[in-house]
């Protein structure tokens, strides 16, 4: 399993709609706000310091 | 020179009321006016003009309304002038607008008429410009409304002696009956002094009657062709003189006068006159061969302008709306803009506008020179003055009046026929001494013949009628104009519009063409050039599934491919799963299997090996092309590429230009890759990539320092500013959708090969200016001398007056068939 590193859910690879590569590398989301806020600053997500308050998803377990 | 003469006058004034008290001088002392504003786009923009305008030296009192846009200037002539304001508002931003009219102008006879003409309106306040076409007839008026009044225009012309047929009625029908009617007249002159001019060689030769009697005769059949016929001369002569210009009107009335008043002379007291014969068949014969001469040239002149009026004549006159769930027919000139225009096959489009119903093909032959007729369905623009084919058209009028693509057309084909080849100068400097500088010949060379080498009365005055007679200004003041007139109107007809004579001249003088590479060589959008597959699918199946991963894509390069499917009329399914990868491609799913779609970076993070295909995708690349990557599931199966393609004929113009002896450079804002890939298939001489589009006309600018004539050939929008630095600037449009105002040539159909048509036929309407001027500078520094009797000692001949008329005659209408030869104007591509 991968995390969604925007809100922090736990996504399967495998089934996941939404994915982006950044630096050569997949990423999985759970939504696409997710995704988008992810594309918009990577960096702000990759660094580890990642908090469900980021969360931007209408997911209700989010 | 306006503002100097109107400084004097309200110095006078002013003088003469000093008297009336101080108050009223310091009114009298200010001039107000009032001129149009352009650019103004709120209230701080007015506040911005009167302060520029306040801080000028000699301005009192400077108001702008930015609602009415007009600015109403109070200020002392003596410390300042019209210019300087004018500029001032020009400095800080905005426009000072100017009111353009054209006039049919009758009883023009010779080119000095419309100098004096031209010299009576700009002398006039509140005409900046004023340039009259001796050849059209026309006069085109710049001028401030506020100030001078269309009436007051046609005053000005009138005053001068010339007559203003109607603005409203410029229309070609005026125009062509005022030529009719020209030619009706000149034809009855011309039938009644040959009438009398043939009795009169007759009694010449075979005298009936003693001589005294058969003077008196002659001295009948002659004085009503001398007055009668030759009355348009005096005329002629006469507001000239008013005008304090000569013209050959002058010359021509005073040859013949001089001949008629000789014989006359010789008639009523031959005791005088011991043994001198009479003349009057020479003034007779020279009436007659000048009336010839005139006659011919009016024709001719009708067949130059042929061209223009065929365009002009192209409006439909009545249009079919439906207002009020009604349709009816109305006239033109009231169709507004919002209209529902139908239009039947078989009838003209009236006006321009979008197509809300309906399906047919239309001609458009008439604006692009395309015979091709082009299918119009909703949502398409129509053109006015195309013809409709097939099926009925509803459509909506969004252009009327002179806003309508064949009123640009037809108002730039006439800015061009007013305007002058610098070339021309030097003919109007010529001929404006012209005329002084023959009856001084004629009159030194008859003094110095028959008190220096004691020749006899008669020949001395047989030189003076003939200089007088032979030397011909019209040939100079038709030289241009004409030539003008028949390239512009060629020109017009095969959707090329030439927009001054300037443009011909630096067209001879071209060396370089400039070619912007995106939208104008190339289509301006990509298109996919090689599907490349694996030997596990085929070629169709790569571009479906490929369309299929790019189908809800909104990248360029994703839809040139999904167009490419479309046209080879693959299924295009929806993916399941739709994901936008940013700088790497897309991932789509589909029918449980994963498609990739890429670059090389998607291939490396998904640990595929893309193998072979690197040496084919860097093959693509070096080719200017941009290659992608497929892959199913973990399987690549081929490759994509996708570039900017040519123009169908860019080739052909680039290596056509270049055997004309033209260099061809393309100017790019792409990398220099793509530039250079490019620039090999088309050939040309030189690539400038890597040019933001602000900086093209920096790069014209610098070619053009290196002392080279450069065109710059453009989409008109995008590169307005590097069209305007180069010494042509060729729009291309397409289509009817064009943007008429930058350019100084504009293309009307996206051809390239106009770029040369245009070239060439601009080149050909120069030559024709140079032949004439050289064929009317030359006739005139060969048969003025002749005519003196400068050759009698070598030759023993001395130029009869006769054959000096015939001459004179032959050498405009030489001149205007020169011209019209240019009709058969054939490009070479």
């Amino acid at each position: 399993m991968a995390k969604d590193l925007v809100c922090n859910m736990e996504v399967d690879e495998k089934t996941a709609k939404y994915k982006t590569i950044y630096q050569g590398k997949y990423y999985y989301f759970c939504a696409p706000g997710c995704k988008k806020s992810f594309e918009a600053n990577p960096q702000k997500y990759i660094g580890g310091n990642s908090s469900s308050q980021n969360c931007s998803c209408s997911h209700d377990n989010c | 020179m306006t503002a100097l003469s109107k400084n004097g006058l309200d110095q006078v004034k002013r003088k003469k009321d000093s008297s009336e008290g101080k108050q009223y001088m310091s009114r009298e002392k200010n001039k107000k006016i009032t001129l149009n504003i352009g650019g103004m786009s709120c209230i701080n923009c007015s506040l911005t003009i009167e302060k520029a305008l306040s801080k000028l030296n000699g301005v009192k009192h400077a108001t702008v309304n930015f609602a009415a846009e007009k600015a109403i200037i109070e200020y002392n002539p003596d410390l300042v002038d019209q210019k300087t304001i004018e500029n001032t508002v020009v400095e800080a931003g905005y426009r000072v607008i100017h009111e353009k009219i054209m006039l049919q102008v009758g009883g023009m006879s010779c080119v000095n008429c419309a100098q004096s003409i031209e010299k009576a309106l700009n002398s006039k306040e509140g005409v900046y410009n004023a340039t009259v076409n001796f050849a059209t007839e026309k006069v085109s008026v710049e001028y401030n409304p506020e100030q001078i009044s269309l009436a007051g225009i046609s005053k000005t012309v009138q005053d001068v002696g010339y007559q203003v047929i109607e603005p409203e009625k410029t229309v070609q029908d005026a125009e062509g009956k005022e030529r009719q009617r020209h030619i009706q007249r000149l034809k009855i002159l011309l039938t009644a002094s040959v009438a009398l001019t043939i009795p009169i060689i007759l009694l010449m030769w075979f005298p009936v009657l003693p001589k005294e009697q058969n003077n008196i005769l002659m001295f009948i059949l002659a004085t009503p062709v001398q007055f009668i016929v030759g009355w348009t001369f005096y005329v002629g002569a006469y507001k000239g003189l008013r005008n304090k210009t000569t013209n050959m009107d002058t010359l021509i009335a005073m040859g013949t006068s001089t001949a008629w008043l000789y014989s006359t002379a010789v008639t009523f007291a031959p005791s005088t006159f011991p043994g001198a014969g009479v003349f009057f068949d020479t003034a007779t014969m020279i009436m007659s061969f000048i009336l010839l001469g005139k006659l011919l040239d009016a024709i001719a002149k009708g067949r130059t302008s042929e061209a223009i009026r065929k365009i002009m004549g192209l409006q439909a006159k009545t249009a079919r709306v439906i207002r009020n769930g009604l349709e009816q027919e109305i006239p033109i000139e009231e169709v507004q803009v919002g209209d529902i225009v139908v239009v039947r096959p078989g009838e003209k489009i009236p006006v321009d506008g979008i197509v809300t119903e309906g399906y047919s093909a239309v001609d458009e032959k008439v604006i692009t020179g395309e015979s091709i007729p082009i299918e119009k369905k909703s949502g398409d623009q129509v053109v006015g003055a195309t013809m409709n084919k097939t099926g009925v058209l509803k459509f909506k009028a969004t252009k009327v009046g002179k806003d309508t693509v064949l009123a640009q057309i037809i108002s730039m084909v006439e800015d061009a026929l007013s305007s002058k080849a610098p070339i021309q100068r030097l003919a109007d400097i010529a001929s404006g001494y012209f005329v002084p500088i023959i009856i001084i010949t004629a009159t030194i060379s008859a003094l110095a013949w028959y008190f220096i080498t004691g020749a006899t009365f008669i020949f001395a005055l047989t030189v003076f009628i003939a200089v007088l007679i032979v030397a011909c200004p019209c040939a100079l003041g038709l030289a241009t104009p004409t030539a003008i007139m028949v390239g512009v109107g060629k020109g017009a007809e095969n959707g090329i519009l030439i927009k001054n004579g300037e443009t011909l001249e630096a067209a001879y003088k071209l060396q370089t063409v400039v070619f912007d590479k995106t939208g104008t060589l190339t289509k301006g959008e990509p298109e996919v050039t090689d599907i490349i597959p694996t030997e596990a699918f085929k070629e169709d199946q790569l571009l479906q599934l490929a369309s299929i991963a790019e189908k809800n894509s909104e990248h360029p390069l994703g839809e040139a491919i999904v167009k490419k499917a479309k046209a080879k009329g693959l299924q295009i399914d929806e993916p399941d799963i739709f994901n936008a990868l940013p700088g790497y491609g897309v991932e789509v799913g589909h029918k449980g299997t994963k498609i990739l779609l890429g670059n090389r970076r998607l291939m490396e993070a998904n640990n595929l090996d893309i193998g072979s295909f690197e040496v084919k995708m860097k093959e693509l690349e070096e080719e200017g092309k941009t290659a992608m990557l497929l892959a199913v599931d973990t399987q690549l199966a081929g490759l994509l590429a996708v570039a900017d393609t040519l123009k169908e004929h860019s080739g052909d113009a680039v290596k056509t230009l270049q055997q004309m002896g033209l260099e061809v450079i393309m100017i790019t804002g792409d990398n220099q890759r793509t530039a250079n890939a490019i620039a090999k298939q088309l050939g040309v001489n030189g690539v400038f990539s890597e040019v933001l589009p602000s900086e093209k006309s920096t790069e014209i600018k610098r070619l053009q320092s290196e002392g080279k004539v450069v065109a710059m050939v453009g989409d008109g929008i995008n590169d307005a500013p590097a069209l305007a630095q180069a010494n042509i600037g060729i729009a291309v449009g397409s289509g009817t959708d064009v943007a008429i105002e930058t350019g100084d040539i504009v293309l009307i159909k996206n051809d390239l090969r106009d770029v040369v048509v245009a070239i060439q036929l601009s080149r050909a309407t120069m030559k024709k200016i140079r032949q004439n001027l050289f064929w009317a500078f030359f006739y005139n520094i060969i048969l003025v001398p002749l005519a003196a009797g400068a050759f009698y000692p070598i030759l023993h001949v001395l130029f009869n007056p006769v054959y000096a008329a015939a001459a004179m005659a032959s050498s405009s209408v030489t001149v205007v068939t020169n011209a019209s030869l240019l009709r058969r104007f054939r490009p070479k591509i």
